[in-house]
């Protein structure tokens, strides 16, 4: 062992190994795809950045629409009063719709006999 | 700063010209802080392509531009270490299974006579790697970025986000560690 290397302090060695590591790394240089793989990187990120915000956004939607659609399910059945009421309405709205009907039926020109025809002249 | 805040600014509001310049003017520090820190050159390029596809989507989120490079850094480092994590761990090299070569290259590195042949670059590199296996791997990139990138403790403060005595302390014990397998390394070959 050189008597130079049992003088140093072991932490100026330590040092030195660090530094010599330092000039001993290679320069590192990047390929010419370096740039052009970072936008398509880029693009590739963004592309699905984009998918996993409409996911998001499906899904929020369709638990909104389940939400409301179970609460719609599970509120209160309608009342006998408010169910006879529109029976009724039904009933009523059937016999005008027959009245109608009939009235049609007698001012239809068809069912009229007294009904004159109508003359074309032939020159 | 490599470039003018200005130019940080431009990229910030999406200008892709300003963030191709960014690229051009950081890329060598990033490869080379990469290469340093994960040791595997074949993989350094796809981690600093990471590096700047993180940065680009969280570029509006730096609120002051001369915190760029701190930011940048803590982005190489994150990536660093989340390219570490994802590989398995790798076999840890101990003092023993160093070859004598390496001990002897080691002496000859100490004591300030090392030479330059590509070589011995290499042993000095695996040496180094070595010495460095001996710590976590969180606090053997708090080391590379301190003892071989030269960070001051001021900027590690900013990549790291904890205060600066919290860092001496580690890094100091990361340090005795690496003194310490470093002695025994050099006592080994004081026996040889």
């Amino acid at each position: 062992m050189p008597d130079n290397r049992m003088m140093t302090n072991p932490e100026q060695k330590l040092d030195n190994l660090f530094a010599a590591y330092r000039s001993a790394c290679p320069e590192v240089d990047c390929s010419a795809a370096f740039v052009p793989g970072i936008w398509q990187k880029i693009e590739a990120r963004r592309r699905t950045s984009i998918l996993q915000l409409w996911t998001r956004n499906f899904i929020a939607a369709s638990a909104t629409l389940c939400l409301l659609f179970g609460l719609f399910l599970i509120s209160p059945v309608p009342s006998g009063s408010h169910f006879a009421y529109y029976l009724d309405v039904l009933d009523d709205d059937h016999d005008s719709e027959i009245r109608a009907d009939l009235h049609l039926m007698k001012s239809h020109p068809a069912m009229d006999a007294s009904e004159e025809p109508i003359l074309v002249e032939e020159e | 700063m490599l470039v003018d805040f200005e130019v940080v600014k431009r990229a910030q509001q999406g200008e892709d010209a300003a963030y191709n310049q960014l690229i051009q003017a950081y890329r060598k520090r990033i490869l080379g802080t990469i290469g340093r820190l994960i040791g595997k050159p074949e993989d350094v390029e796809d981690v600093a392509q990471e590096v700047f596809v993180r940065l680009y989507f969280s570029l509006d989120q730096l609120r002051e531009p001369e915190m760029f490079e701190p930011w940048l850094h803590r982005l190489t480092v994150n990536s660093a270490y989340d390219y570490l994590r994802k590989q398995k761990r790798r076999p840890e090299s101990r003092m023993s299974d160093l070859s004598e070569q390496q001990v002897i290259m080691a002496d000859a590195v100490a004591s300030g006579t090392q030479r330059i042949e590509e070589d011995r670059r290499g042993q000095v590199r695996e040496l180094v790697s070595s010495l460095l296996s001996e710590v976590s791997e969180e606090d053997r990139l708090l080391l590379t970025l301190k003892e071989v990138e030269g960070l001051s403790l001021k900027e590690l403060e900013k990549i790291y986000k904890v205060n600066e005595n919290a860092l001496k302390v580690r890094l100091f014990r990361a340090r005795q560690r690496v003194l310490k397998a470093f002695g025994r390394l050099s006592g080994d070959s004081q026996v040889g």
